[in-house]
């Protein structure tokens, strides 16, 4: 709708322009804005070119550093999804791995709204060392009467060459009115 | 690096060959226990129920990363996202396409998007002609998506001035559901202007014929507000052709009509910018200030078509009530003023010019109240008190001048644009403020401590506390120039956070490069693979003794420490019974001690089978633990015969440091140019001014003269001056 505000505010400006006088350059402003900004697009273009450029750039490091010091070898990244949210709105989650805090987040309203519309959230980015080991998560959050419950949930899981990928999905469940946590292994 | 770490630790250097003891058990235990501390392993790991999921929901779920950092309002984040997916799955969905052209949009790349739109309704037109009845397993049908995408690419062929282009898409449609009617007429109302838009058929599409996104349900609701956007385009044109009833009878309803709120759909909001995603904790107060400005604008049109059709009365009424805080209040006020002077209702029709001229000093409307004002006084009262109110006016107008003047050569002093009396930022420490830095904070910490969002694409006009600049920046030009010098400085500062990202980066492949050279040493001076195959070797020589253990049933064999002396002493007896035989009856001991190492015999067969399957599970777990050892073996052996994988980290990295550095020197260069052009628009708007205002001067002054001429002339024949006059 903003082309249209705009239009419309430039066909007022012109309306203006015939309605009084005519001496004054109300509707010339309008016409040579247009000019104006025809004779801009190089510089608009370029302007996009390094938009485009400094996002490539941004891509490019942030591959390079996950490359570097997040090899697939040791890889291992932790996800966080929820499912429509009616019975527990995430406040926080903690996540342990061998029963070692590694990391806690806290949510905004809009970081909630973001994974109840649909979103997944890289938790956590980390190494492991090949073999067997443990996660641990504990979200807490606020269930449909306002309460602060917590979830938590465990899950044991080998480290072999290729990157761990573990998705941990806050589920409604309609048949106990709970939400519970669900943990899915990503095949890559 | 990581890989590294871990090698460094590898459990290579622990001595167990050399005291291996020939006792199966005492071996198995000890070359465990170390083993086990050195690889710090768990092996006693749990099954696990999670049950993995099917393949191709991994596309998805890369896709629905984006849409996380594009609900979190992290738009640059979600390209970036996107780009990756399409990266690492070397892949992309309809959706994400169509996704990622919404969010070039987001962030400015217009001709990107465009481009992107085009391959994409490209792609879908030719995949979607065999089976038209193909649909995806999402709620949104690709015939659906096809026609999202052709309005958005008409939108951006509009925007970026390709009316024709933009037309030929929009001809490409065929039918348009009623979900995307509004939007289709608003966009042909633009297109086809000052012609008629066309109108489509209306049908449905594909499965869904919803508007949503991939997580929205369906919903068919009509949209109002866009209704009422449709109209006031109409009533314009209708006014434009002189159809003053059809506009009059669109304009009248839009003036009362309550608005129903709108939901905007997932693909509306992606592709406007101008739309706020994010929570809004007052939204009811943003839909009211959209309802208020449909409504005034709708009286200021219908006011303006009653002067058009010199029904000034009409014209002041329908302006009477007009509210003060609109953003056409301008406009409003000024034409409530004209509308009462030719209704004849000259006392208001002074007050409101003055008002007028007050009130917005630097505005055209302002400097023609002024002079409106005393060419009223000059036909209404009296010569003496016109040529006064001239005199003010030519004042005031050579103040406008000195002021304008003044601003120039200020302006012309300053280098940069943005440092010319710029609005002070306000702090508010209002809930929403402290919402948004606590989201870019936590936006910050969740993927990357080293790596801060690049914000691109705002809308915000540049505020400033000059009133001649603000009024220099209503024009779109200069507006845009001044939000890409902003955005220049913030691509500038991103670009300088990339480039210490990349040092650290160059800094960290030095240090691996250090570590791995220090590895690589020390694997010279220790023969890992050799003293593997003697573990190895010496497994293998456990498994054969347990295996013979087992086939000759010799519980012996896995005797504890316990029995193992105790068998020792009872050999030993034997032995001095054995010396004592010749001189003493020894029968009864010998009988006693045959019948204790009968008994110590019976215990270990007894225990036979336990002992037998612990010590099976325990060379399982030590098979399995030297497999693991030989991988990190093979893996060193590849660091050892590949160093390069960090020099190409290297090269990666000093390839994106020249990029980065590229890309500042560009950012300079455009810079110098934008401010050098925004110089020239401010120049070029300080002459149009001082035009206009030296045309007034002159008018004036033309005006005095005049009434100079009118006094002398009525000191010989006086008239009353009540007459209207005309202007």
């Amino acid at each position: 709708m903003t082309h249209t505000a705009f239009w419309i505010y430039r066909h007022t400006i012109s309306q203006f322009g015939r309605l009084f006088i005519g001496l004054f350059t109300l509707a010339l402003c309008a016409s040579t804005a247009a000019n104006e900004l025809d004779t801009q697009k190089p510089l608009a273009t370029e302007l996009e070119e390094i938009k485009s450029q400094v996002l490539q750039l941004n891509r490019d490091l942030f591959i390079l550093e996950e490359d570097l010091l997040f090899p697939a070898s040791t890889q291992i990244a932790v996800f966080v999804s929820v499912d429509v949210g009616r019975f527990f709105a995430i406040d926080s989650v903690e996540l342990k791995i061998n029963n070692s805090s590694v990391v806690g987040f806290l949510y905004t309203p809009r970081q909630r709204q973001a994974l109840e519309q649909g979103g997944i959230q890289r938790l956590y980015l980390g190494n492991l060392k090949t073999g067997a080991h443990q996660l641990t998560a504990i979200f807490t959050g606020k269930d449909a009467e306002g309460r602060t419950i917590q979830r938590a949930a465990t899950h044991q899981f080998d480290k072999d060459d290729e990157t761990v990928m573990i998705e941990l999905k806050v589920v409604d469940s309609e048949s106990n009115y709970r939400a519970d946590v669900q943990i899915e292994d990503w095949v890559l | 690096m990581s890989d590294l770490k871990h090698m460094r630790s590898l459990p290579f250097t622990f001595k167990l060959h050399d005291m291996f003891v020939p006792k199966v058990r005492v071996c198995i235990q000890l070359l465990m226990v170390s083993l086990i501390l050195v690889l710090t392993l768990s092996v006693n790991a749990e099954e696990t129920t999670v049950q993995p999921a099917p393949a191709p929901t991994l596309q998805e779920k890369q896709y629905r990363q984006a849409l996380y950092f594009y609900f979190a309002g992290d738009y640059a984040s979600a390209l970036r996202q996107v780009s990756l997916n399409r990266k690492k799955s070397k892949s992309s969905s309809a959706k994400s396409n169509l996704f990622e052209a919404g969010l070039q949009v987001s962030v400015g790349l217009h001709q990107q998007a465009t481009e992107t739109l085009e391959g994409f309704e490209a792609s879908l037109s030719s995949a979607l002609k065999p089976t038209k009845s193909s649909q995806q397993s999402s709620n949104t049908s690709p015939q659906e998506l096809l026609l999202i995408a052709q309005l958005q690419l008409a939108e951006q062929q509009f925007l970026q001035g390709s009316i024709t282009t933009a037309r030929q898409t929009l001809e490409k449609i065929n039918r348009v559901p009623e979900t995307y009617q509004d939007q289709y007429t608003v966009l042909s109302q633009l297109v086809y202007w000052p012609d008629s838009p066309k109108e489509k058929a209306l049908g449905t599409l594909g499965s869904s014929g919803s508007n949503n996104g991939p997580t929205s349900s369906d919903t068919s609701q009509t949209q109002p507000l866009t209704r009422a956007y449709i109209q006031l385009n109409q009533a314009l044109l209708d006014i434009e052709q002189t159809r003053y009833e059809q506009a009059e009878a669109l304009l009248t309803p839009l003036k009362t009509n309550r608005w129903q709120a709108i939901a905007p759909s997932f693909w509306q909001t992606l592709f406007n910018p101008f739309n706020n995603s994010g929570i809004e904790l007052a939204p009811n107060q943003a839909d009211f200030d959209q309802y208020q400005a449909v409504q005034d604008y709708a009286r200021l049109l219908l006011a303006q078509m009653y002067v058009k059709q010199n029904d000034y009365t009409a014209a002041y009424h329908e302006l009477k009530d007009f509210p003060k805080a609109s953003p056409y209040s301008e406009a409003a006020l000024f034409l409530f003023a004209y509308a009462a002077q030719k209704s004849k209702q000259f006392d208001t029709s002074l007050k409101l010019l003055e008002v007028v001229k007050n009130t917005y000093p630097q505005s055209h409307l302002g400097w023609q109240a002024a002079l409106l004002k005393a060419m009223q006084i000059e036909d209404q009262i009296s010569f003496q008190q016109a040529m006064s109110s001239y005199l003010q006016a030519e004042l005031f107008f050579t103040e406008q001048e000195q002021s304008l003047k003044h601003f120039h050569a200020e302006f012309k002093a300053v280098s940069n644009p943005l440092e010319f009396a710029p609005q002070p930022s306000i702090a508010k420490p209002n809930v929403q403020s402290q919402f948004a830095a606590y989201e870019q904070e936590q936006t910050t910490r969740a993927w990357s401590a080293n790596n801060t969002p690049l914000v691109l694409g705002e809308q915000t006009r540049y505020q400033t506390q000059s009133q001649w600049l603000r009024k220099a920046l209503n024009d779109a030009s200069l507006q845009e120039n001044y939000k890409n010098l902003a955005e220049l400085d913030a691509l500038a500062k991103h670009l300088q956070t990339l480039k210490q990202q990349s040092q650290w980066l160059n800094h960290t492949i030095a240090l691996n490069q250090q570590r791995q050279a220090q590895v690589l040493t020390r694997r010279t001076q220790v023969d890992y693979q050799q003293q593997y195959i003697r573990l190895h070797s010496d497994t293998q020589e456990l498994a054969k003794k347990i295996e013979e253990a087992k086939r000759n049933q010799n519980g012996q064999a896995f005797a504890t420490l316990d029995e193992l002396r105790q068998l020792q002493k009872i050999q030993i007896n034997e032995q001095r019974l054995e010396n004592l035989k010749k001189h003493r009856n020894i029968e009864e001991y010998q009988h006693r001690l045959s019948r204790l190492k009968s008994v110590l015999q019976w215990k270990m067969q007894t225990e036979l089978p336990q002992r037998l399957w612990q010590h099976q599970k325990q060379l399982k777990q030590l098979n399995a633990v030297l497999s693991q050892l030989q991988a990190q073996n093979l893996r060193l052996d590849d660091i050892a015969t590949s160093p390069e994988r960090l020099t190409q980290f290297q090269v990666r990295q000093q390839h994106s440091e020249q990029s980065i550095d590229d890309t500042l020197m560009r950012i300079a260069k455009l810079r110098v140019q934008t401010a050098q052009q925004i110089h020239q628009q401010v120049a070029k708007f300080v002459q149009t001014e001082q035009s206009t205002l030296a045309q007034l001067l002159l008018t004036t002054r033309h005006k005095m003269a005049s009434a100079l001429e009118q006094m002398s002339l009525s000191q010989t024949q006086p008239v009353g001056r009540l007459d209207g006059g005309t202007l």
